[in-house]
């Protein structure tokens, strides 16, 4: 089932009542919100405040949604038009992105030039999940290293993967779970000291 | 939780996935999976706001909203059909007709394929109301060349893509088309479309 | 006015094709889309067909020969000044002879062997919405409606009509979200199954007669590791297939190579040239859209046959992949 059947199911979901549904999607796209919105809005306070209340837009006009596009487009259209009515009412320029549109890439203008989202309290613990994870990924066998670099940051395929490793799918599977789950067991302990406010 | 990190991934198949997501809904300790592994892919490809704080908030503002029922709907058969509806008579016979008009007087204004694409963010000098062939006078064999030049009065823009760059380009790129597998090569004739030859 | 009635019959007819179709089992959708894409690799065949781009036509003839030795193809426009492309198992040449110049590209591995072909189609399975539609007719012969539905507006929706014994397609379709016709290949006259002598697959035109040019247009090397580019918000469906350095216009680029089984977008990146300034261009062919973004150290070009939308989104978030503390460790 591919990325945008599963978001389409989770949608599904939430419509029929299932609010778990709608948190799984607010954990799988806040931070691409915030990264858009922190385009528009300086402050990152500011940002996540902005953010919040489009995710609660969209969970009210959920409704509404009926999978003409896909879940993250509709989000970025709410997500654009509370930044500008937020810009507006806090009278400052509104964004001149036409809500018409699709969301675009992510990345700035300016290559590998990406807007501070973070707050200073975010900043530091983003460093630090940063280096957590890098080390983790250091730390990792060989084999689950390639595993987890080529899926998340050459967005191969597992079929792809299992080409390039010469190795059969199941393998490359359980190998992209081994590592998001070594990983995953450096970073539990850090994530859980901030207690109330984990995702 | 290998399914999870398979599922988020697209990499599931259709009836496994149907029965993996209702569990990731209902249990925490799937949902925290979910919500990690996103993170950790986000940290590696340098994007993750640490803790961005929407997600706990957006929850806790969910608990108290009405849930939401969308009126229930077929869509097993046909997810996306609304928007690519097809084509009614009427239109189609609109389309004949202007292409037809556009054959047989060769009227300079009737020649042009006007794009109908928006830019995703306006940039200075661009505006994306603009949408002029470059005429032709500029390109006489080419009736379908449309380039959008910025509007009257900026300075014109130094990326100017000519024929022959054009052509390069896109025999670069035809190796890569799939879809040259699926109509033999057919499309290869794209590379020496009319007015390649002249310039 | 006839013929305007003529081409309106045509477009309605069309029209009634795509109404009457039916959503097909993914298998089946697979096994219409397999037989296709083996029929145009398989099979020897000769014909005429029309390209036509908006209000633009051109008419060509083809030549398919496939034999032990391999996969030959060429085609002869027939209007304007004459042009030909010859292909040669994974030789492609552009014959422009009314400036004595040949374009020669060579394709790194063949995109056309079978296991590429199923990777492409489970792709576009997960992309397109396959369904079948009623037989139609096509030069003469009996086809099959086959219409891809794109899953959203980030691609072009498709119909073909597979003649129906062969399978091989004889009328192609692009089509935009505002259901216009963006460009079609359909055949006016086709043989299929027949005797392909050799001499038709060869070029008419000999290079090495005094006066004739010869550019090669792809030298490629290695990638360049301090030069990593990574998009980081690809439109969704499309993966990358390829990844490369090569020579075009006389000078060095980098091209990345993005594809959702049926469309595939090309991004070019080279060194700006001195003086440039940040300006966007986006410029288009039928089904092929090529957006240009300048920076202040890099030219950003993204062509490929996608709607605007997509190939904007692959140009604004391609981004050199530095080595900061907080970007991804190297990949292996």
């Amino acid at each position: 089932m591919g990325d945008r059947e599963v978001d389409q199911q989770l949608v599904e979901r939430a419509q029929r009542g299932e609010k778990a549904a709608f948190e799984l999607l607010v954990a799988k796209y806040q931070r691409k919100l915030v990264r858009l919105l922190s385009r528009f809005i300086r402050d990152p306070t500011e940002v996540e405040d902005v953010a919040q209340e489009a995710f609660i837009k969209a969970y009210r006009a959920l409704p509404s949604f009926r999978g003409d596009s896909a879940f993250y487009t509709w989000l970025y259209r709410i997500g654009i038009n509370t930044a500008k009515n937020y810009l507006v009412a806090m009278g400052r320029r509104a964004p001149t992105v036409s809500e018409t549109e699709g969301p675009d890439g992510e990345g700035s203008e300016e290559s590998g030039q990406v807007p501070d989202y973070n707050t200073p309290e975010n900043e530091l613990m983003s460093r630090q999940i940063a280096e957590t994870v890098n080390r983790a990924v250091e730390e990792l066998p060989e084999e689950l290293r390639t595993a987890i670099t080529l899926r998340e940051l050459e967005g191969l395929s597992y079929e792809e993967i299992a080409s390039i490793m010469n190795c059969p799918i199941g393998t490359v599977r359980s190998r992209i779970f081994r590592a998001r789950e070594a990983i995953a067991e450096k970073l539990r302990p850090q994530l859980e000291t901030r207690k109330d406010r984990r995702w | 939780m290998e399914q999870i990190s398979a599922l988020m991934d697209g990499e599931l198949e259709h009836d496994e996935a149907t029965r993996v997501i209702p569990a990731v809904i209902k249990r925490s300790d799937l949902r925290e999976a979910w919500a990690t592994y996103h993170l950790i892919g986000e940290a590696l490809r340098g994007q993750a706001c640490g803790d961005c704080g929407v997600a706990q908030t957006v929850s806790s503002k969910l608990a108290v909203e009405p849930t939401v029922l969308a009126p229930r709907e077929s869509r097993s058969t046909n997810n996306f059909g609304k928007r690519w509806a097809l084509p009614s008579m009427a239109a189609a016979a609109a389309v004949a007709a202007v292409t037809w008009v556009g054959l047989t007087t060769q009227a300079p204004q009737a020649i042009h394929e006007l794009s109908t694409a928006r830019p995703a963010v306006p940039v200075p000098g661009f505006s994306p109301e603009v949408f002029v062939s470059s005429g032709p006078s500029a390109f006489p064999q080419s009736a379908s060349w449309t380039t959008i030049p910025a509007p009257a009065g900026t300075p014109p823009p130094s990326i100017q893509l000519s024929w022959q760059e054009f052509q390069a380009y896109l025999m670069a790129h035809q190796e890569f088309s799939p879809s040259l597998s699926m109509h033999g090569v057919a499309p290869l004739v794209r590379s020496v479309s009319t007015g390649a030859a002249d310039r | 006015m006839k013929a305007c009635l003529a081409a309106l019959m045509f477009l309605v007819g069309v029209s009634n094709d795509t109404a009457a179709a039916e959503t097909t089992t993914p298998a089946e959708g697979m096994r219409l889309l397999r037989q296709m894409a083996d029929a145009a690799r398989q099979l020897n065949y000769t014909g005429t067909f029309v390209y036509r781009h908006g209000s633009h036509i051109e008419t060509s003839r083809i030549w398919h020969l496939t034999d032990a030795t391999g996969d030959y193809e060429r085609v002869e426009a027939l209007d304007g000044p004459p042009r030909e492309v010859v292909r040669a198992n994974e030789e492609v040449t552009c014959f422009y002879p009314s400036v004595k110049t040949a374009k020669v590209d060579r394709w790194g591995t063949s995109r056309r062997f079978p296991a590429v072909v199923s990777e492409q189609l489970a792709a576009v399975m997960a992309n397109y919405t396959v369904r079948k539609g009623p037989i139609s007719r096509v030069a003469g012969h009996d086809c099959q409606i086959a219409i891809l539905e794109p899953r959203d507006d980030l691609r072009y929706g498709h119909v073909f009509c597979a003649e129906l014994k062969s399978g091989l397609p004889l009328r192609a379709t692009t089509i935009s979200d505002r259901n216009e016709t963006v460009e079609t290949f359909a055949f006016t006259q086709v043989e299929i199954g027949v005797d392909i002598p050799r001499h038709l697959v060869k070029p008419s035109y000999d290079t090495s007669a005094p006066g004739w040019k010869l550019e090669n247009s792809s030298l490629r090397s290695n990638v360049d590791p301090a030069r990593r580019w990574m998009v980081v918000n690809p439109p969704a469906g499309f993966r990358k297939v390829s990844e490369l350095q090569r020579t075009i216009k006389g000078k060095s680029a980098s091209q990345l190579v993005f594809s959702d089984g049926l469309a595939a977008v090309s991004i070019f990146l080279e060194p700006a040239v001195a003086g440039a300034r940040g300006v966007q261009e986006l410029t288009r062919q039928g089904a092929i859209n090529i957006f240009s973004r300048s920076q202040p150290s890099y030219v950003i070009t993204v062509l490929g046959e996608a709607p605007a939308r997509t190939v904007m989104q692959f140009g604004n978030s391609v981004v050199l992949r530095d080595r900061h503390p907080k970007s991804p460790p190297a990949s292996k």
